[in-house]
């Protein structure tokens, strides 16, 4: 018997595999990106406290979107990706 | 630019999958659940399986 | 675009109507009921009760892929819908995926939203819409299975499966199906949809992600600032979750409340501006950690009160129901909006 599959979807033009380049992970700039969930930013901050004693962190710094519901805007992505090598993002709860 | 997740393990699947659908590798360190309404005494052994994570993430 | 799951039709061996449920349940297609058989005749007379909307789909949250007319109908058939749901089942699809609805970030969050479906117009006639006492509730075919469908393209098409893409801490019985009219003939004020730019003659769907409806009983108030006492503090939560993620919220007054309202002059504008202005919570009802909590995200108090929306127009106000002094409240997730869509009727020769 044939049916119908329920699951059934088409992959939307244009979704290519993302790369990254390489990154010197003892001086690039990170962004830490908060998720506005309660305890994101004092994990974030948490971990930029110890990399001081394997990196530098004058150029470690912690933004967040102004909604745990809602997606980041594109502009603060965008802006993010232009300042910084490396983001390390917080998400979940 | 590269992109390192923190997730807790009850949110790895969400991440994974999500991933997936957008067609990237994720660089994912997962950490104990939960992490909101810990206080700061419990939140220490979340930065440091977060730390961990991220140095291996450095290593690799 | 290329496939990305199977194909779009299934050879499966003859099934039963047992087997056929084990199966279908082990494909991790249902929600926990029986479902239908999508077979290729069921999902085609579905199908052509669109004919002639021929406007594409966004990808569908989380696991974006583009359904197709196809697909949405397996799953409206397996949902037990009648062909004639089936373009108000798109409308309500399409103000889900419209960007302001926040489908990903309302899949993906811990909070109990489900799509709320109200359904305004001549439609609600047509297709048997229960508009009046028990709206919420069972027993209407259209009401359980256009919210249903509406859930099983999310779950299949969209891939939220419970536990794993849609992580609700506690989830709602109104994930199972949350769909219900205005009504319209009994309503003192203009209809939803006509106040909100539509014409008296177009059917249309609004969407909201909330959370099941919360009751609102008030047999004792003689007017409507009695009335409204009781709406504004019984919306004054410290648990919703506008409190900090602000956003709308449904109110659906009840006929009699309704009619209460209207006796004393009260229209919806003053409903809104009345909800505003009293439907805050006071600080010393929210625990010190919140507030410090509430403040780092830039949620701060409006003198000793937090507000859980941002203003009159983030306050919905439509009249369902029957017979009774009881009305509902329905928060919504907060990052979403109230997405009003009109259905798009067959063309003939479909």
């Amino acid at each position: 018997m044939r049916i119908v599959n329920p699951g059934f979807g088409l992959t939307p033009a244009g979704a290519e595999q993302a790369t990254e380049g390489k990154v010197d992970w003892l001086n690039d700039p990170i962004v830490l990106f908060g998720n506005s969930k309660p305890n994101a930013r004092e994990l974030l901050e948490g971990v930029k406290a110890k990399l001081a004693g394997i990196r530098r962190t004058d150029n470690i710094e912690f933004i967040a979107k102004n909604s745990a519901s809602q997606g980041a805007p594109l502009e603060m992505i965008n802006d993010a990706a232009k300042k910084y090598r490396i983001a390390l993002l917080a998400l979940g709860d | 630019m590269v992109g390192v997740v923190i997730a807790t393990e009850t949110f790895k699947p969400l991440v994974l999958a999500q991933a997936k659908a957008r067609k990237v590798d994720p660089h994912l360190i997962v950490v104990k659940h939960p992490v909101g309404g810990l206080n700061a005494e419990e939140l220490v052994e979340r930065i440091d399986a977060a730390f961990a994570g991220f140095q291996e993430e450095m290593k690799a | 675009m290329s496939d990305s799951a199977d194909s779009e039709i299934l050879d499966i061996a003859d099934l039963d109507q047992e087997a056929w449920q084990d199966y279908a349940i082990e494909q991790g297609w249902s929600d926990g009921l029986p479902l239908v058989m999508p077979t290729e005749a069921s999902v085609a007379r579905m199908v052509a009760a669109a004919h002639g909307d021929n406007e594409g789909f966004a990808p569908i949250s989380p696991r974006q892929v583009v359904p197709t007319m196809a697909s949405l109908a397996a799953n409206a058939v397996m949902a037990g819908a009648k062909p004639a749901y089936f373009p108000t089942i798109l409308a309500g699809l399409r103000g889900i995926l419209d960007p302001s609805y926040n489908l990903h970030g309302s899949m993906a969050t811990t909070h109990s939203c489900a799509p709320m479906v109200m359904i305004n117009g001549p439609l609600r006639q047509a297709l048997g819409v229960n508009c009046s006492s028990n709206c919420f509730g069972q027993g209407w075919r259209a009401n359980a299975s256009i919210g249903r469908a509406i859930q099983l393209i999310l779950l299949n098409v969209g891939g939220g499966k419970p536990g794993v893409m849609d992580r609700s801490t506690q989830g709602s019985p109104a994930k199972y199906a949350f769909c219900f009219g205005e009504n319209e003939e009994e309503c003192p004020w203009l209809p939803f949809h006509v106040r909100r730019g539509f014409a008296p003659e177009d059917s249309v769907v609004t969407v909201m992600s909330g959370e099941a409806p919360h009751n609102i009983n008030d047999h004792g108030s003689t007017s409507a600032e009695g009335l409204m006492t009781t709406f504004a503090h019984t919306i004054a939560q410290p648990g919703a979750n506008t409190v900090y993620g602000k956003g709308p919220y449904m109110v659906v007054v009840g006929p009699e409340h309704a009619a209460t309202f209207h006796r004393d002059g009260w229209g919806v504008d003053k409903l809104r501006d009345e909800l505003w202005l009293r439907a805050r919570i006071p600080l010393k009802h929210i625990s010190e950690e919140n507030l410090a909590t509430y403040a780092a995200t830039g949620h701060h108090p409006t003198g000793d009160f937090l507000t859980i929306c941002r203003g009159p127009d983030d306050i919905h106000i439509a009249m369902a129901g029957g017979p009774g002094k009881h009305s509902a409240f329905i928060p919504s997730f907060g990052g979403t909006a109230v997405v009003s869509t009109r259905v798009k009727l067959p063309s003939a020769g479909g």
